[in-house]
């Protein structure tokens, strides 16, 4: 506390406030209109709205995927099953096929192959649906 | 600026108000470019920190409570960059530091009779050796110096600033002014005031 009032003296002396004196009369410099121009710029680019978080989209993004994603359910897994399977294309001969294995599954029982199934069951050879598609 | 027009201001500037923004970057460019200026002795270098300063004022401003004065809370934004820059630089310390020969108390002797410090008339020459005075010393110095002696803080006001005590802050203006002093007498004394 000493050693503060000591200094608050020192400060106040003539000598001491006429170096203050010449450092506030020192001359002030003003940047230059280039300098305020560009500082315009940013700031005016700090103003710029930032896109808010739309809540209402937000929600909705993931119901509309979930919507999309059913869709799509309905239109591969439900809708071939219930069509039939008499179709030309790839899919519903792969289909047919499938459905006529688990058929003579049903009959015959574990054990027999397809070939060996229809050798038994027929003595004239059934064309293979899928063997009739030309892949190749 | 008075005091309601200022307090209208800063209101404004918290809401992002840009106009209002505008006014306040003329109220304290200068000074702010002026204390930049004479912390980072670099004239580009200076027009970026200070436009760093502003920038940051305005993106802060909402956060500004009011505790201290407006001015308080420009200057502490500026002497944080000015502190940053100068470490990004890795600036040595410059040669007048915070441990002088006038820190024990030693009485100065100014009894050249050309030191006549109540005639003392900043002119071209003089101006150049003050500011050169106050370019030699250390960081530390100068800011107590410059937000004291230039931008008229109080003791209290710095040292909120810069987060030291009220007594730091007066030892520092004194070995600042001393210097400052010992460099307008050796002007003077060595002919430069002829």
């Amino acid at each position: 506390m000493k050693n503060e009032n000591q200094l608050d003296e020192k400060l106040a002396t003539d000598s001491m406030k006429s170096i203050a004196q010449l450092v506030k009369d020192l001359p002030e410099e003003i940047p230059s209109m280039n300098w305020r121009s560009q500082l315009n710029e940013r700031i005016l680019a700090e103003a710029k709205p930032k896109p808010k978080l739309n809540l209402q989209r937000w929600l909705l993004r993931p119901a509309l995927g979930l919507g999309l994603a059913a869709a799509l359910a309905v239109a591969f897994v439900i809708r071939p099953s219930a069509s039939d399977s008499t179709g030309s294309t790839v899919e519903s001969l792969m289909i047919a096929t499938h459905q006529d294995d688990v058929n003579y599954a049903s009959v015959t029982g574990a054990g027999l192959s397809v070939s060996e199934m229809k050798d038994y069951s027929s003595p004239t050879p059934v064309s293979d649906p899928l063997l009739d598609f030309d892949v190749f | 600026m008075e005091a309601g027009a200022e307090e209208a201001l800063i209101d404004r500037c918290r809401k992002q108000d840009v106009e209002a923004f505008g006014k306040f970057v003329d109220a304290y460019q200068a000074r702010v470019f002026g204390f930049v200026k004479r912390m980072v002795s670099n004239a580009d270098e200076a027009a970026d920190v200070t436009q760093e300063v502003f920038i940051r004022a305005y993106q802060s401003f909402a956060r500004f409570d009011g505790r201290s004065s407006v001015r308080t809370w420009l200057f502490r934004i500026a002497n944080n960059l000015c502190i940053d820059r100068s470490r990004q630089l890795g600036r040595t310390p410059n040669s007048v530091g915070l441990v002088s020969d006038f820190e024990d108390g030693e009485e100065m002797d100014f009894s050249d009779s050309r030191w006549q410090p109540e005639a003392l008339m900043l002119d071209a020459e003089l101006i150049q050796v003050v500011e050169a005075g106050i370019a030699e010393m250390s960081e530390k110095l100068r800011m107590v110096l410059l937000l004291h002696d230039r931008e008229e803080m109080s003791y209290e006001e710095i040292a909120e600033t810069l987060s030291i005590p009220v007594g730091t802050v007066k030892s520092r203006l004194f070995l600042a002014r001393a210097h400052l002093q010992s460099v307008v007498k050796r002007y003077m004394t060595e002919g430069g005031n002829d």
